[in-house]
């Protein structure tokens, strides 16, 4: 492909109970120019469904809740199979961006990096109302990635990532609860794919921070960290 | 004897078998590991057996006992390993292929969707 030939670019975003924010998120990213939005809802037990197939984008529902590792997948595997070359993965809650999905697009776009990782840590005042704890969990999650996979990284556990085709192919995702961060990193170092990091700015509100991962979660990510090291 | 050989076989070949599927497949390691090390032990008890037996006849004040239990004794640890790792890997596979089956149904639902749309 030409590098300066238009490139298709997809939106992958996991959604499992967000009827409170998911139309306004996709709203601010077709606002953005974005209009091949995949939307997977992982089972929600709200109208998250129904608002989605209402909103005019790509919708996949799975019949059951499969955790966001597994959504995630699911969109990306159809965005490859729609004619992808370039998949951007986002958050629904809200925490994201859309106008930095550009920057993303533009590194990919010069063929010279597989994979976009959003930090939240590379630039200063990129955290917005993050809690102290959160924090410190964060910054023990990346000591211990750097440690595992010796990847010279500032964020692990940011779901504001963009994938070649090439290296959306390799993404076999089979960690399907919170643990896929890690695994597509893992995947990154194994198959050693080209990555960047850029600075995204997180705006966390009440919601997000509801809506978010516990932190005992940590420990369960870590033991399947150990586990997928050894075995 | 003959019996204790067979079991002893089985043994080997299932945890031969495990390493194998460790070594080849990306899903369910832990599982094969597990299962590796489970028929390896269970082999190992099954040759020392006569020790162990005789270990546990002294510390249990034991003078004599027949072929018959012997042959029981091993039967039972064989079937109960068996059934065992079984229940374990089914109950470790059937969550994990559930999931895999919805995420095929979403992505085939979501195509046919997009190709009724533009019929």
């Amino acid at each position: 492909m030409n590098n300066k030939e238009k490139k298709t670019v997809f939106i992958v975003m996991p959604a499992y109970n967000e009827e409170a924010v998911i139309e306004k998120q996709i709203n601010n990213l077709k606002q953005n120019g974005y209009n091949n939005i995949v939307v997977v809802d992982d089972g929600s037990t709200d109208d998250t469904w129904q608002i989605i197939q209402k909103a005019n984008v790509q919708s996949l529902h799975h019949p059951i809740n499969c955790g966001q590792g597994a959504a995630l997948y699911t969109g990306i595997e159809y965005a490859i199979i729609s004619g992808a070359d370039i998949i951007i993965t986002f958050d629904a809650d809200g925490q994201h961006d859309p106008a930095a999905i550009s920057s993303f697009v533009t590194e990919l776009e010069n063929d010279q990096y597989d994979v976009i990782l959003g930090s939240r840590f590379l630039d200063n005042n990129s955290c917005i109302g993050i809690s102290r704890i959160r924090l410190f969990v964060l910054k023990i999650g990346l000591l211990i990635t750097k440690l595992f996979y010796r990847m010279d990284i500032t964020d692990t556990h940011n779901g504001f990532r963009a994938f070649s085709r090439k290296a959306a192919k390799q993404m076999k995702i089979t960690e399907y609860g919170m643990a896929h961060a890690s695994q597509i990193l893992e995947i990154i170092n194994k198959q050693k794919l080209n990555y960047k990091e850029l600075g995204v700015t997180i705006q966390y509100t009440d919601y997000s921070m509801k809506k978010g991962q516990s932190h005992s979660n940590a420990f369960r990510i870590l033991f399947i960290m150990i586990k997928r090291l050894f075995i | 004897m003959i019996f204790k050989t067979i079991c002893i076989s089985i043994c080997i070949i299932l945890s031969v078998r495990s390493a194998v599927n460790l070594c080849l497949k990306n899903e369910h390691r832990l599982m094969s590991l597990i299962s590796t090390f489970f028929w390896l032990i269970v082999s190992l008890i099954l040759i020392y057996s006569y020790q162990i037996k005789t270990f546990l006849m002294k510390i249990l004040f034991i003078e004599n006992i027949d072929y018959a239990a012997d042959v029981f004794v091993h039967g039972a640890i064989l079937i109960y390993a068996y059934f065992y790792i079984k229940l374990l890997v089914i109950i470790s596979d059937m969550n994990n292929n559930i999931k895999t089956l919805s995420r095929k149904i979403a992505i085939l639902d979501g195509l046919l969707q997009k190709h009724l749309s533009k019929e």
